[in-house]
């Protein structure tokens, strides 16, 4: 089934909000996709673009949706970032995707942040919707740490990377991060990758990293340059690529 | 008193250093640019020099040729970034004849100063952003090198803008906010401030001249009491100095 995609008002977030208050409280409902496709709740997004309710295989797979959907009208990046109308309402049609129910009814409800999106910060990089297009928009294949997961997960590569902008706009040192902490057998990332017990674990390159920002230009060094001045404490994922 | 060491080497460039413009057409941000002097760092001639853009998730950098000819390589188009209004530069001088670049010398957290021929933000230290936030008024967000942004919720632009009591209510809060948290949680080195930290520490010298000494929590003999104090004195200061404001919000108050 595919939809005619829209920019939710600041009412139609409102409402979309109090929907989650409701199921918060315990209520079963369906999300009011329907309820709330027309003024003053939502207005239609220009260009005119269609969605599918797809049943996506990861956040991955949603986020490389997306770029391609605005790539391919070729919609500029300044209609996307900060349209939180957009996103807010992508989160209420795939809300089931990203919140699904379970064999009752009855849905694990997160935080706002993770479906109404918020222009700051400190919020928008938990949007499950805008932080999947995000993220895969400017990191591509390189996106899986963060996104190779169902799509109701915000896992803790995105809490511990995605809410540092400066890490998670370089793109060699995501590139990095792919190549110690991804294991290509399993498809999944390394165990113990995100575990602060452990030696170099991804904290701790996030927080080296700052160390080196002072001395380097890191923006601009190749992959295996950053690998080479990572300390001992990060020989076993060195060693493990 | 503690020393502080800066184990880097690295120079600050300072505002005498450079000035960004940004051009507009019509109402939208369109390019930058940048007049850069470095002569007096005592850097090497052929060191690069790199212009970055940044706000939010949206980063790009831009070749600014050496410091001997600091000169725009590449277009300073900023139109293909998702939110220009707000950006943030940053200016950094680098090596590049090692193995890897060494930053030499850089300056961070800069604001643009002017949009096409009119004064932009003409000297302001806390720039002003209008958003959806919800049901609040205002709230600060802090850039990534620590400056202050005061946000004001969208829907109260043209109150902001002309109604004298949102200045009397916000302001002293935003301005005592901004204050605690460059101190207590960005942290400064006064003897080599980044670009928005100096900008800040000559407003509060306008308004009361000694800095609290050490004014880094992390230094032997910081006194946390007397911090508190200097930034009371400071706010009440800036009150008393917006006269204009305060007769209308007294004329206003005394109408109602």
């Amino acid at each position: 089934m595919s939809t005619t995609l829209r920019v939710l008002t600041r009412e139609g977030m409102n409402k979309f909000a109090d929907y989650i208050g409701a199921l918060r409280q315990g209520a079963i409902e369906s999300p009011p996709i329907d309820q709330l496709q027309h003024g003053p709740w939502s207005i239609e997004f220009i260009p005119v673009l269609k969605v599918e309710n797809n049943d996506f295989s990861s956040r991955q797979a949603l986020g490389k949706c997306l770029v391609e959907l605005f790539e391919g009208a070729h919609v500029d990046r300044n209609k996307l970032v900060l349209n939180i109308g957009l996103w807010s309402w992508l989160a209420l049609f795939w809300f089931d995707r990203i919140c699904p129910p379970d064999s009752e009814g009855i849905r694990k409800i997160r935080e706002n942040a993770r479906y109404i999106c918020s222009s700051d910060w400190r919020d928008y990089y938990r949007h499950i919707i805008a932080s999947s297009w995000m993220i895969y928009d400017m990191h591509r294949e390189n996106s899986r740490l963060f996104l190779e997961c169902p799509t109701y997960i915000h896992n803790d590569f995105i809490e511990q990377v995605a809410s540092n902008q400066d890490v998670i706009t370089n793109k060699p040192l995501i590139g990095v991060m792919d190549d110690l902490y991804w294991d290509g057998s399993s498809c999944r990332p390394k165990k113990n990758a995100t575990n602060r017990n452990v030696p170099g674990n991804i904290r701790r390159l996030v927080s080296a990293t700052h160390q080196f920002d002072l001395t380097y230009d890191i923006r601009q060094m190749s992959q295996q340059e950053i690998v080479d001045i990572l300390g001992s404490e990060f020989a076993i994922w060195k060693s493990a690529r | 008193m503690k020393r502080t060491i800066n184990y880097t080497g690295r120079k600050r460039i300072t505002g005498k250093h450079f000035s960004i413009d940004l051009n507009r057409d019509k109402d939208s941000v369109k390019s930058f640019m940048a007049n850069i002097d470095l002569s007096d760092l005592n850097l090497p001639a052929e060191s690069a020099v790199y212009v970055e853009a940044y706000h939010l998730s949206d980063y790009q950098r831009y070749r600014f040729g050496t410091v001997s000819n600091p000169t725009a390589l590449d277009e300073t188009d900023l139109s293909q970034l998702g939110y220009p209004e707000n950006l943030s530069f940053r200016i950094i001088v680098v090596d590049e004849t090692g193995i890897r670049g060494r930053i030499l010398a850089h300056a961070t957290g800069i604001s643009p100063s002017k949009i096409g021929d009119k004064l932009y933000r003409k000297e302001s230290i806390l720039p002003v952003d209008f958003r959806d936030i919800g049901h609040q008024s205002w709230a600060m967000r802090y850039e990534s090198s620590g400056e202050p942004v005061l946000v004001i919720n969208e829907n109260l632009r043209n109150t902001a803008k002309s109604d004298s009591r949102f200045f009397v209510y916000v302001y002293p809060a935003a301005l005592r906010e901004a204050l605690i948290h460059m101190v207590f949680v960005t942290k400064i080195d006064v003897s080599e401030p980044e670009e928005w930290q100096g900008n800040w520490l000559a407003f509060a010298k306008q308004h009361v001249a000694e800095l609290p000494e050490p004014l880094n929590p992390e230094d032997e003999g910081f006194d946390d009491t007397e911090v508190l104090e200097w930034v009371d004195r400071v706010v009440e200061s800036f009150c008393n100095f917006r006269n204009r404001e305060w007769n209308k919000f007294i004329d206003i108050e005394e109408a109602a």
